[in-house]
């Protein structure tokens, strides 16, 4: 694509301060020098283990929270440098569906008036209008105006989901970050909201970044999918390469573990080895090296353990930080195949060895 | 009925349950006549849409219904006991030791202003004070490792924003299954986590079964979830059962039209993936007034294709034995099962 894009990261990164006793206070890096851009129309998918930071680069994009350092532009625009009118536009064209919708609602307002709320503070609609709008916001996630009344803890768990949907597409956005935003749908609802968000691309031109860890989703809605270790940007390409070939050996664990759909065949996939996002990241050197079997494979290399592996050229499309990424066919994650073992990337965990009196 | 594991036999037994809540001026019947039995060692998968009242019916196991709601009907029996007449303080002594709940959302069940450590504590120490603080602790530590928490010595200090979901979610399911208790209700328990971490956690709740025998009600959404773990799936839509049987069966050839849909919308992975995935159109009933006839009525494709028969609209189907498929206790609840066999097949993902 070509063009300035509608949303560029470049360099973000976040620091967050530890509570910590005794020998001072340690410092997390939730996000580690991650780049990437999304165009107009497009949706890029941001997947990873639970602490990887895709909340966090989400919550930057929409300023809810301070980069420690890097930039982030919005159609070439540096968002540090919005204020007064430019920032109210911006809190217009950008949206976050959040990830936990439980306590995104106060209790004693009523779904009318929280989705009256945008049209209000940004003066769009009043009266017949507004109740002609917020009806249509309604329908257009599953739902019936005549809910309009009722209140947040009176509905389900996946009904106040789309709640969530609504509010944010109220005021047509050009780039909605949603995290996890189907993930508490069953699955026909979830595939009602995965259609809407794809019509909505498709009519309006919406761009998104959807993080989610449902990989069959990511791979329905998003033309890209980034993958996040640690804070770090490990691969990045166009679907179907990534899941079919994928290249950084965590990408390769990560699609051995999708389960496949075989009623009666049991519990086949590889649930990856080793203690798991919160492991001590390393300054320098590759963060994926203690759980990487290619490492081993190839006689634990100093390089992974000196350099930090960058983000270059992947065969077939995208880019993946390994330095081994060219090392060929040792670890053939066939896709589709969920043979036990078949993906043994990072070696099934044995749980049940771990157990007191564990039947292994 | 269910044939019964004879060796562990029935933990969970519940006949006709119904739960209301009084709106102003009308009352919600979310769960509406619900039977359903849960042997020793067994994992039962709970599947249905959004507001078809699968959290409703566990909250209601574990006496947790909140005012204004009630149980208006039924029994609920766990190992003979009959806990309908149960008092608030009985229930919560049963609670944790005899049957446990990992909700789907931990970040809102944890107490934001209370560390882990303690938080997992209070379980113990309510339940086993003649156990040491030392030895608690160390079971503390232990449960933690073995739910996937990285450094737990670290993480009994932290408060719970200080975690990410994912790690909130294994604390949750660290809590429930800490003392072994006969029936583990897991509604949602994987739902915020990422596939590698639900791909740990459910094969966390097969080892505690394989350990201790712990019946499991496993409440999700995710068809291929239940595929992985269970050994039979109840079908949930407007408060009522509609389907049951082994997970195998039901996924093979669908008894009832809304659980074909349901198989039928779960996104394909690999290939140009489809321009739409398939949806069920239209919206549940109002649970304030139930339809006469068949709630699945207004948008079931099976009844267009048959014509729209008046059954449908004017008798409301009972569970019945699907005799002409498979083993005992496959049932479902539409006047016209057999016709839905045709359309199935090619049911490859
Ligand atoms: N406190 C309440 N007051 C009124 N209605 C309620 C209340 N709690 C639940 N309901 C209604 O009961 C029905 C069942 O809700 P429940 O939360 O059990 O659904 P669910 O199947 O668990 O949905 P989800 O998968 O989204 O969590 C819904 O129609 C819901 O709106
Ligand atoms: N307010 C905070 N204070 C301390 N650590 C935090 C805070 N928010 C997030 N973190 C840490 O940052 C990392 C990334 O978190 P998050 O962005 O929530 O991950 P994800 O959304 O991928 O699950 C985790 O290690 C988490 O513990
Ligand atoms: S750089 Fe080395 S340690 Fe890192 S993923 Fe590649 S092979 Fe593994
Ligand atoms: S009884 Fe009729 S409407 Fe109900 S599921 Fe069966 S065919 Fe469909
Ligand atoms: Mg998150
Ligand atoms: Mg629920």
């Amino acid at each position: 694509m070509s063009g300035i894009p509608l949303l560029s990261v470049r360099g973000l990164g976040k620091e967050f301060r530890e509570r910590g006793f005794g020998s001072g206070r340690s410092v997390v890096r939730a996000v580690d020098d991650v780049s990437f851009d999304i165009h107009q129309g497009e949706t890029l998918g941001l997947v990873g283990e639970s602490g990887s930071g895709k909340t966090t680069i989400g919550r930057m994009i929409v300023r809810l929270e301070e980069p420690t350092s890097g930039r982030i532009e919005l159609r070439g625009e540096d968002l540090r440098d919005l204020s007064g009118r430019r920032l109210m536009e911006f809190r217009r064209d950008v949206q976050m569906i959040f990830q936990n919708t439980q306590n995104a609602f106060n209790p004693r307002r009523s779904i009318r008036s929280v989705l009256s709320d945008p049209y209000e503070i940004h003066r769009l609609a009043a009266g017949r209008e507004l109740e002609e709008r917020i009806g249509e916001l309604m329908r257009r996630v599953g739902l019936t105006p005549e809910m309009l009344d009722r209140y947040p803890q009176q509905f389900s768990g996946g009904q106040r989901q789309r709640i969530g949907i609504a509010r944010a597409l109220a005021l047509q956005p050009s780039l909605v970050i949603a995290d996890e935003p189907v993930s508490g749908l069953d699955v026909s609802v979830q595939a009602q909201v995965l259609n809407l968000f794809a019509g909505l691309r498709r009519e309006l031109g919406l761009a998104m970044l959807f993080i989610s860890h449902d990989l069959r989703a990511v791979y329905f809605l998003c033309e890209r999918i980034a993958v996040m270790y640690l804070g770090r940007l490990v691969e990045i390409g166009p679907r179907r390469r990534l899941l079919e070939n994928p290249v950084h050996p965590y990408t390769r664990a990560l699609v051995g573990s999708i389960p496949a759909f075989q009623p009666g065949g049991g519990f086949t996939r590889t649930v990856i080895q080793g203690e798991i996002s919160d492991s001590e990241p390393t300054a320098t050197g590759c963060h994926f090296a203690p759980r990487c079997a290619l490492w081993r494979e190839l006689g634990r290399p100093e390089r992974c353990r000196e350099a930090r592996p960058p983000l270059s050229p992947a065969p077939g499309g995208g880019m993946a930080a390994c330095h081994f990424a060219d090392v060929p066919g040792s670890q053939a994650a066939e896709f589709g195949d969920a043979a036990p073992g078949a993906h043994s990337a990072v070696g099934p965990v044995n749980l049940a060895a771990r157990l007191p009196g564990g039947s292994g | 009925m269910t044939p019964l594991d004879e060796t562990g036999g029935t933990v969970l037994e519940v006949r006709d349950l119904a739960v209301e809540f009084p709106l102003t001026g009308s009352v919600v019947r979310a769960v509406d006549g619900v039977d359903l039995d849960v042997a020793a060692g067994e994992i039962v998968g709970v599947v249905g849409e959004s507001g078809s009242g699968k959290s409703v019916t566990m909250l209601a196991l574990l006496g947790l219904v909140h005012r204004p709601g009630r149980i208006v009907g039924g029994s609920v029996r766990l190992r003979g006991t009959e806990l309908a007449g149960l008092g608030p303080r009985e229930l919560a002594r049963l609670r944790g030791r005899r049957m446990a709940l990992i909700p789907s959302d931990a970040g809102a069940a944890l107490n934001p202003v209370t560390r882990i450590g303690a938080q997992v504590d209070e379980g113990l120490a309510r339940h086993l004070p003649e156990l040491p603080r030392a030895e608690r602790q160390g079971r503390i530590l232990d449960i933690l490792r073995r739910v996937g928490l990285p450094r737990p010595d670290t993480q009994v200090r932290r408060y719970p924003h200080e975690l990410s979901g994912g790690m909130q979610q294994r604390v949750a399911v660290a809590m429930g299954v800490q003392l072994g208790p006969d029936l583990l209700i897991a509604d949602e328990p994987t739902t915020a986590l990422d596939v590698t971490i639900q791909a740990q956690i459910l094969r966390l709740l097969l080892d505690v079964r394989e350990e201790s025998g712990t019946a499991i009600l496993f409440v999700t959404h995710d068809m291929t979830a239940v595929a992985e773990i269970c050994d039979r799936v109840l079908v949930m839509y407007a408060g009522q059962i509609v389907e049951s049987g082994s997970v195998a069966e039901v996924c093979a050839a669908p008894g009832h039209p809304y659980t074909k849909a349901l198989l039928d919308a779960i996104p394909p992975l690999g290939g140009e993936p489809p321009e739409e995935l398939t949806t069920i159109p239209g919206a549940p009933p109002d649970p304030r007034a139930w339809p006469v006839g068949c709630r699945f009525a207004e948008r079931c494709p099976l009844r267009r294709r048959l014509g729209d028969p008046a059954e449908c609209t004017s008798v409301a189907p009972a569970m019945a034995t699907l005799d002409s498929r498979g083993s005992a206790g496959r049932r479902s609840r539409c006047h016209f099962p057999d016709a839905l066999v045709e359309a199935v097949g090619g049911l490859v993902r």
